[in-house]
């Protein structure tokens, strides 16, 4: 019996030193907090400037004493280039206001579950909720967000805040955004596609920054010489909503659509005339001035050609422009520029939405819905929008894209952007979005990567669009 | 099993070669980890090294990387104890005592069909289970969800390493007089104790990048590493530096625990097998 | 099943230690049973109920409504599903076997040598621990087509550059490398414990026979493994069947269709267009795929080596 329990000493000593060595390493892991910040790394050095005096006709909340004192929030929202810039306006207005805001921070892959998540609970976890543009309309059509004018019956849209083509509201019977439909939620970044293009090598060759795409067809014809130097290029990568966006504005600059006219008129009308001229220009141009695998762009890859100076013009989106100036991620540092996306020589110009709104869920109670919008009024203030600026994000309101700080060579991305407003088309914003998207994406796809020719995809897309609308209801037809 | 001399040259070349390609993921992510993002975005062999990656992840107010890094080593080495204990009880019940056969073979099925299922189907439902008995955010949700997920592998390694044991031994010690339990710690574990180990390791390692369920099943204190660092892929582009360093990190307490543990188990477990 | 301890009658217990030793077999099958039945039910019963349903998200809640075998439809009109089936189906063959004979080799070899055993073990063993988006991030530089790893090389030898994700033909291929490169070390480590678990007795007794190593490995090593290789090569191919993080980074499944796989496309059904019925009839069809597959595969391997 000596043996057996000499056995369960020695047992018993291993499993403990294992244990304690195990518990040893997380104490230390554990004990090694971070230390509250140390010098974050911003792009753009943020001195508070005063708040300057509104000019517009609806008293909106100003940054100042004048906020209401609140429960503490808690906001959902991605990581992105532009999350820093939101994390600073949020110290802010906890500085000028003093109420607490939570920030629960999730990837970009988690943010519509969870979203869903909340909403869909006896009552949410978040007081304020991130939408991406493409899923906002199901919680907007499934009453999942609380209209603001319920909460707080002064509550008005102030006219200086872009509205996107309607994204802060919803008409349940027409069953989209429209002008007179109830207000979800308001834009907290304005995201929509510009072209950016190397300022420096056009210059150099006495070009002017296109406007129509048989310019850019010209001056990548020019400047390219592959493989060191493309001309030009949009995504092709079959991603969630990647090449499908990019492909948007040729669709609407030849004045054509998915539909005849969302909202009003759901007649498939992807693949006419309109629709096969946008298929055979974009394709065109990325086959004969894009990289030779343009199908497998994504916006990191694409961002990365210009990057690293290996691509002349690109269709990119503002929330690129951060890496542009930044010494750590460029090489083409004061070398870039952007402007308004060209159109087709016969057609107009258009840029699409890739925005997101922030909502209050309707699944809290009246205390902290009220807290919600307390923060929503201020940060879409003029004040607050122009210290968001500031810290790098990309603001909402057109009286800012027209302040003093477009001057700034820093900001010089910002005329485009006021420029690009009145462009401004919407993407694919019913609930059976997603869908819709999907089959332009694989089409698209496929024929960039010569699966199939442009045509065929087209068609492709037309039969399916018409295939989900029927299926949800939607009065439609082919073509 | 003995082998002569020859294969041994042979075998230490293979190995070797087999150690490089494996490493060699590994050390490109780590001189990533170490380059500007437009360094790594050109591919260039000659660049200016900096410590900034690592700077932002451990320091920076957006990340929490150290918190998640406690979170995954707590809930791995939880999950992975009570896969364990549970597994090894459970089978050898299973396994050596009788039970009708028809409840062995519905227990058989439904642990197999439950591992089929794609974690899609199964997040939603779990979801709703963990807000509703409140563990939502908190470390036991995703350590519940990782027993679950693991028990089906660990109950079948521990039933086929049972399987291939003679029981003879066992017999003897019950002739001897000692009980069940006793057995089992006494004589059954040393004798499974590879078996053992290598649950142990595949339920650590299964844990420990486990995305789907920890995603969904925390917010901000209890998010573990896979959480943490999908946050640098982001929706319009890839922090590679941040992303890299972060990789490079999370494996390295990984693997110092399991070499140690895996080790350490097998031999504490196989001390006073009855050879 | 191994009955070995049936009692049927037991003595009169003497104490709470004895009844409850008598009664081991049910407090120790407890945990299982408890862990299984709270945690398991609910997600099945819900995906059986979701299949035969359409959810949707109106009036501010989740509506179920019971639509019978509508998913079902949906199913047979669906273009994509089947070459989502047939990509992942060869992704599994492919990869697995790969794995399976790479891994059960190094793992016979680790087992026999002495020096650095440790070190080699641990080497062997990083890629299973790192977490799977930084691996599917790490193999896009690698695999990028302008400054990756391998079109540099290629480049550097006067070689065209590959297009790695993009191309219909390689894209495939690509992703399987990475994932034999992820996957191997976890056949390794599942084959060596379970060489280290084979009696010395049978060995030493062939070698005294007069075996060469080679009919050491045949006749003896390889049939004293089969269990341990069947249980790793089931699991292996289940876990295959779910491939999701590497195709997502990588390509996400293009171009067009070509990397498809059942995962990504389940996954897009369920949480991109929020189609939860039909996304838990595919679940269900894919549960039936596997176990098929599974017994199909299993049963070949068995064949094949019993004969020989």
């Amino acid at each position: 019996m000596t043996t057996a329990k000499k056995l369960d000493r020695r047992q018993f000593l291993k499993i403990t030193g294992v244990l304690s060595g195990t518990l040893a390493a997380t104490s230390l892991a554990a004990c090694a907090q971070p230390q509250p910040a140390a010098t974050p790394v911003p792009p753009t050095t943020a001195p508070a400037a005063p708040a300057a005096p509104a000019a517009t006709a609806v008293p909106a909340v100003s940054t100042g004493a004048t906020v209401a004192k609140v429960d503490p929030i808690t906001v959902l929202i991605n990581d992105s280039p532009w999350f820093p810039g939101f994390e600073k306006l949020v110290r802010l207005y906890e500085e000028k206001s003093g109420n607490k805001v939570n920030l629960a921070v999730t990837p970009f892959t988690g943010m519509l579950e969870k979203t869903r998540n909340a909403t869909t609970a006896s009552e949410s976890e978040y007081d304020i909720v991130n939408l991406n543009e493409g899923w906002y309309a199901t919680f907007y059509a499934g009453k999942f967000m609380a209209p603001l004018q319920e909460i707080d019956p002064n509550f008005e849209v102030d006219p200086n805040i872009i509205d996107y083509n309607n994204a802060m509201r919803w008409s349940h019977d027409k069953n989209y955004s429209t002008k007179d439909g109830i207000v979800y939620g308001l834009p907290i970044n304005g995201n929509i596609q510009l072209l950016y293009y190397r300022n420096d090598l056009l210059e150099k060759a006495g070009l002017k920054p296109p406007t129509t795409w048989d310019d850019v067809a010209d001056i990548s014809k020019k400047l390219m010489s592959a493989p060191n130097l493309y001309g030009f290029a949009t995504r092709g990568q079959k991603a969630g909503f990647a090449v499908a966006y990019d492909w948007l504005p040729f669709l609407r600059g030849y004045n054509g659509d998915w539909v005849a006219k969302p909202g009003e008129d759901w007649a498939v009308t992807i693949n006419n005339a309109a629709g096969r001229k946008a298929m055979s220009k974009w394709l065109e141009l990325l086959k004969t001035y894009g990289p030779a695998n343009v199908a497998d762009l994504g916006q990191a890859d694409l961002q990365q050609l210009m990057l690293s100076g290996k691509i002349v013009q690109a269709l990119m989106v503002v929330a690129n422009w951060s890496a542009m100036d930044d010494p750590e991620k460029s090489t083409v540092v004061d070398k870039v520029n952007v402007t308004v996306l060209p159109k087709p020589v016969e057609g107009r110009h258009a840029t699409t939405t890739g925005i997101w709104v922030m909502g209050v869920p309707n699944n809290l109670p009246d205390k902290r819905k009220k807290a919600g919008l307390t923060f929503l009024n201020w940060a879409l203030s003029k004040e607050s929008q122009l210290e968001y600026t500031k810290f790098g994000a990309v603001p909402v309101r057109q009286d800012v894209y027209t302040s003093e700080l477009a001057a700034d060579p820093k900001y010089r991305w910002m005329r485009a952007m006021a420029d690009s407003t009145q462009y401004i088309v919407e993407s694919v914003r019913i609930p059976e979005g997603p869908q819709i998207t999907d089959s332009i994406e694989l089409r698209l796809n496929q024929a960039i990567a010569g699966q199939m020719s442009g045509d065929d995809a087209l068609d492709n897309m037309a039969k399916e669009i018409f295939a989900v609308l029927q299926k949800a209801g939607y009065k439609t037809k082919l073509g | 099993m003995i082998l002569t001399r020859r294969w041994n040259v042979i075998g230490y070349v293979v190995l070797g070669l087999a150690a490089v390609i494996t490493l060699f993921p590994f050390l490109f992510t780590f001189i990533n980890s170490i380059k500007y993002y437009k360094d790594i975005t050109s591919g260039t062999l000659i660049f200016q090294p900096t410590l900034v990656n690592y700077d932002r992840l451990f320091f920076s107010k957006q990340s929490a990387f150290m918190v998640n890094t406690t979170n995954s080593l707590i809930i791995a080495v939880v999950s992975t104890a009570l896969v364990l204990v549970i597994a090894a009880l459970g089978g050898y019940s299973l396994e050596r005592f009788r039970w009708p056969r028809r409840f062995t073979g519905i227990l058989a099925a439904w642990i197999l069909l439950f591992h089929m299922i794609p974690g899609v189907t199964m997040v939603g439902p779990f979801y709703l289970l963990m807000r509703g008995i409140g563990l939502y955010d908190r470390l036991a949700s995703v350590i519940l969800s990782h027993v679950v997920l693991n028990l089906p592998m660990a109950l079948w390694i521990v039933q086929s390493f049972l399987a291939d044991l003679p029981v003879e031994m066992e017999e003897a010690a019950h002739i001897d007089g000692a009980s069940n339990l006793g057995t089992f710690i006494k004589v059954v574990i040393p004798l499974i104790a590879p078996g053992l180990a290598a649950v142990a390791i595949l339920t650590f390692v299964f844990s420990w990048n486990e995305f789907l369920f920890a995603l969904n099943l925390t917010s901000t204190k209890a998010a573990t590493i896979p959480v943490g660092i999908a946050k640098f892929a982001q929706q319009y582009e890839v922090r590679f530096g941040e992303m890299s360093a972060a990789a490079f990190f999370a494996t390295l307490p990984a693997v110092i625990f399991l070499s140690f543990a895996q080790r350490q188990i097998v031999k504490g477990l196989t001390l006073g097998a009855l050879k | 099943m191994n009955a070995a301890f049936s009692r049927r009658t037991w003595p009169r217990p003497q104490s709470l230690r004895e009844w409850l030793d008598q009664r081991f077999r049910y407090w120790a099958l407890a945990p299982t049973l408890v862990v299984l039945l709270a945690l398991t039910i609910y997600p099945l019963v819900q995906l059986l109920m979701m299949s035969v349903s359409t959810v949707s998200f109106a009036e501010g809640r989740v509506i179920w409504q019971f639509t019978g075998l509508d998913n079902f439809q949906t199913f047979l009109g669906d273009a994509i599903f089947p070459e989502a089936v047939r990509n992942t189906v060869l992704f599994v063959i492919v990869v697995v076997s790969v794995e399976m004979f790479l891994g059960l080799t190094l793992a016979l070899i680790a087992s026999q040598v002495k020096r650095f055993s440790g070190l080699l073990r641990a080497i062997l063993m990083i890629p299973i621990l790192v977490p799977a988006i930084a691996i599917g991030t790490v193999w896009r530089l690698l695999y990028n087509f302008e400054f990756g790893v391998f079109n540099q090389v290629l480049k550097a030898l006067s070689l065209p550059p590959q297009n790695w994700n993009g191309s219909a033909l390689l894209a495939l291929p690509s992703i399987m490398v990475v994932d034999v490169w992820h996957w191997t070390a976890f056949i390794f480590l599942l084959m060596l414990a379970g060489i280290e678990s084979l009696p010395i007795e049978p060995m030493e007794a062939a070698r005294v026979d007069g075996a060469s190593d080679w009919q050491l490995l045949r006749h003896v090593v390889l049939p004293l493994l089969r269990p341990t290789i069947l249980v790793t090569l089931m699991f292996r191919t289940i876990f295959s069947f779910k491939v999701f993080d590497e195709v997502f980074l990588l390509t996400g499944g293009g171009p067009g269709n070509a990397t498809e796989v059942i995962s990504l496309y389940i996954n897009r059904v369920f949480f991109g267009q929020s189609r939860m019925g039909y996304g838990a009839l595919l679940s269900i069809i894919t549960i039936l795929l596997t176990a098929v597959f599974v017994i199909l595969y299993n049963r070949s391997v068995r064949g094949r080596s019993s004969a020989a």
